[in-house]
């Protein structure tokens, strides 16, 4: 595993420009909209979505074949991609987040209050369900095909969530309602639900990734 | 050390039926044409494919029950295949260290400055020659028990082969038990090095041989239409047509040169017997 996060972090320094980039729009548009809620999203999102570029170098030029052959199953493999994302996902997330806290405290922007920081807890949630989908939609359809197949997926879940807020809505159950009851909980309630059903995800997609993984001939 | 048991993988187009051992001690080589197999039964033995049929053992044990222990203790050269050329060498011996208990990472950097390796650049800047040197020093880097090679000279000039040549066979002396299993289309790497051979074409093993007896017992008769009238051919293993008569390929020179002494009888090195092998017609 070490090996594997080491080669990963490997790939990753090589878009140095880019998280350079990055970082400096993240401070740029905090300053502008006088809120660091873009810096804490948009670098998250963008940190997740490097093990996907670690997944499409893996690929290139036949590397699979190669990799196979190092002492690495193809369980541990896909192990590897999830607790890189996670470890890049939640460490870029909690720098942002304690950067935001500093900003807010600094400049009064907000309240710094439990309200505060579930809605950023909500941004990691939403970000690691990114993950939860793309990792296998990328394994099983790799580099080229990826992009398309990850296109449809991403639209297919924003249209099945409209979808099934309808259908509910339909059925007469109110979703809102639902949503403040849940935020009216408190936070060790609301933080318990989400964690479930995060962690249900995540294992449904390794699940999911470790079988395509299995299947896959190099 | 390796045994594959009658593996048999279906393609659109090809079939591979593959039997052969790799014994401890033992520097096995696949010699075939383009498109023989060689790749795919390499692939097969390292479990990269699933096989339709037969058994892999590796070390004793199912290859399918391999552990990553078990694989640490595997140097593998592939030809189309290695590390990310975007990483350097000193990234890559950082990986090694981490992911092989037995890498001997001081050697390693040694050994490539040795062969001018330079390791703070990206492998993706390196020639062909350069690769495929790193290649198999990173199979060579963790005291493996067995090495797997498939075609590890191609693109190297004959100096580089020799050198890397004979870090393989220093490898062998340091430890009896060791063994490798090789394919390369430089009969020359393989006539010095293996102990015993193996010729596939269109996925079938057609032939095993030890080195030593392919070298001392295999022949070449050249004979015209009537000589060829009049010889026994029960030891005649293949026949081509050439313009004086026939080439005769034999696995025992020496009857030929004692029961038909004033016979052209060459001896035969592994590209003679792989070409009579392959295009030869069975009597």
């Amino acid at each position: 595993m070490k090996g594997l996060l080491l080669k990963d972090f490997c790939i990753s320094k090589l878009q140095k420009t880019f998280i350079i980039l990055i970082v400096i729009m993240g401070a740029v548009f905090t300053y502008l909209w006088k809120s660091p809620s873009y810096m804490v999203s948009f670098l998250t999102f963008i940190a997740t979505l490097f093990v996907l570029t670690t997944i499409s170098y893996d690929e290139f030029d036949n590397g699979y074949s190669f990799l196979f052959t190092l002492p690495v199953s193809r369980k541990l493999y896909v192990t590897e991609k999830y607790v890189f994302a996670l470890l890049l996902g939640a460490g870029i997330w909690c720098i942002t987040t304690a950067l935001a806290a500093v900003y807010v405290a600094v400049t009064g922007a907000a309240e710094l209050n439990t309200d505060w920081i579930m809605s950023y807890i909500i941004y990691l949630g939403f970000v690691l369900l990114i993950v939860a989908v793309t990792v296998p939609v990328q394994l099983k359809f790799g580099g080229e095909k990826g992009r398309i197949a990850m296109i449809i997926v991403l639209g297919g879940m924003f249209l099945a969530g409209w979808v099934i807020v309808k259908g509910l809505k339909k059925i007469g159950m109110d979703v809102e309602a639902v949503l403040d009851k849940t935020s009216s909980m408190g936070i060790a309630v609301f933080l318990g639900i989400w964690f479930v059903i995060f962690c249900i995800i995540l294992f449904i997609s390794f699940g999911v990734s470790v079988k395509i993984m299995e299947r896959k001939e190099f | 050390m390796l045994k594959m048991d009658r593996v048999e993988k279906g393609y659109e187009k090809f079939r591979l039926q593959c039997s052969l051992e790799v014994k401890p001690g033992f520097v096995t080589g696949l010699v075939g044409p383009n498109g023989a197999g060689k790749s795919t039964a390499f692939k097969a033995a390292l479990g990269l494919i699933h096989t339709d049929g037969g058994k892999v053992e590796i070390f004793g044990k199912d290859s399918a029950k391999l552990t990553n222990r078990d694989k640490a203790e595997i140097g593998v050269v592939l030809a189309d295949s290695g590390f990310s050329e975007y990483l350097s060498i000193k990234d890559i011996s950082r990986v090694m260290s981490a992911l092989y208990p037995g890498f001997e990472k001081t050697k390693f950097l040694k050994q490539c400055e040795q062969f001018h390796l330079p390791v703070n650049k990206r492998v993706k800047t390196f020639s062909t020659g350069m690769k495929a040197k790193l290649k198999l020093l990173l199979a060579l880097s963790h005291k493996a028990k067995m090495l797997v090679l498939d075609e590890p000279t191609a693109g190297l000039d004959v100096a580089a082969r020799e050198d890397l040549l004979d870090i393989l066979r220093e490898y062998m002396e340091e430890d009896t038990e060791r063994a490798i299993l090789i394919s390369s289309h430089i009969s020359g790497d393989l006539e010095g090095l293996c102990d015993d051979l193996y010729l596939i074409q269109d996925g079938q093993i057609v032939m095993h041989e030890e080195t030593d007896i392919l070298l001392d017992q295999y022949g070449v008769l050249k004979v015209d239409e009537e000589q060829f009238r009049n010889l026994d051919t029960q030891y005649i293993l293949r026949r081509r047509k050439e313009t004086f008569g026939y080439r005769l390929l034999t696995d025992q020179k020496q009857y030929y040169v004692e029961n038909y002494p004033k016979m052209v009888i060459e001896n035969a090195n592994i590209d003679e017997v792989v070409l009579m092998m392959m295009k030869g017609e069975e009597l």
